[in-house]
């Protein structure tokens, strides 16, 4: 895929969804690029790399598409970061230094959901939930944590905390 | 539809439809459907905002061609042809806070 080909030649991209080791799911519409010959903006993470392609990353067109997407993450996304656990080690406040506008136009109600108890030793925020799937995926690839549906296991939960840890040090994502 | 149909009530209608079918899989989509109808939904309730216009039209070009299925391209068309066709009754309805139709009633959106 196109992601990698620029991750490896040093080319930012910016990306949420998108992650090495898990299936490729173009949901987040943030690596948004322009491909010659390409009517519309096309996800570096689901077009396959052919031989004389060419690819503008931060041409007009891209970053139009990719500060678009940032915007409409950010509409239903609370903007109180200061008060966020994960403040100041959140890709999403990264991506949006760099993509996001200053002011937002949107003055309607945020979505507001109500948090999912998957159990003691995860805590969610689903306000703040950007639905990248990626927690959906990384389950997928472990049979014994699909979709949630065993919360009350704790000791399988612990396991695959550690995993999660181990994992996401081997593999960062940016 | 004729010239006794509140061209703004209708789009909501259309702009209802596509924020409740959206699946919810790729962004523009999800977050701008729902955007667009609170929009149109504010300017029916008489709340609008003379630069809403040129937002809602900025949503909907922002949604269209960013999206894996067409439902997000469907669901941004009607607002630019509206907006193109009918612009006059989304002004009547921000600068008097009603509908410009004569005695139209609210229909369920």
């Amino acid at each position: 895929m196109l992601i990698e080909v620029t991750d490896a030649a040093g080319i930012k991209i910016p990306r949420f969804c998108y992650h090495p080791k898990l299936s490729v799911a173009a949901n987040c519409r943030m690596c948004l690029v322009e491909v010659e010959r390409a009517p519309k903006p096309l996800p570096a993470c689901a077009t396959p790399v052919m031989d004389g392609m060419k690819v503008w990353t931060r041409s007009a067109k891209a970053l139009e598409a990719q500060q678009g997407t940032m915007e409409f993450l950010l509409i239903n996304h609370p903007l109180d970061c200061p008060i966020c656990d994960q403040g100041g080690e959140c890709e999403l406040q990264d991506v949006a230094m760099g993509y996001g506008d200053s002011v937002s136009r949107f003055v309607e109600r945020k979505r507001a959901v109500a948090d999912k108890d998957i159990g003691p030793l995860i805590a969610t925020g689903m306000d703040r939930c950007i639905h990248c799937a990626r927690c959906i995926r990384f389950g997928e690839k472990l049979p014994a944590c699909a979709s949630s549906v065993l919360p009350g296991v704790a000791s399988i939960w612990r396991s695959v905390l550690i995993f999660i840890k181990v994992w996401s040090r081997n593999y960062p994502v940016m | 539809m004729d010239e006794t149909t509140d061209m703004v009530q209708m789009l909501r209608r259309i702009s209802r439809f596509y924020y409740s079918e959206s699946c919810g899989q790729c962004t523009p989509c999800r977050e701008g459907t729902g955007w667009l109808y609170r929009m149109l939904t504010r300017i029916i309730n008489g709340q609008g905002r003379p630069e809403d216009l040129d937002i809602l039209f900025n949503v909907s070009k922002r949604i269209e061609g960013r999206t894996i299925c067409a439902l997000g391209d469907a669901a941004a068309w009607p607002v630019q042809g509206m907006l193109r066709h009918f612009r006059h009754e989304f002004e009547y309805y921000i600068e008097h806070g009603r509908s410009m139709v004569e005695g139209v009633q609210p229909i369920a959106a």
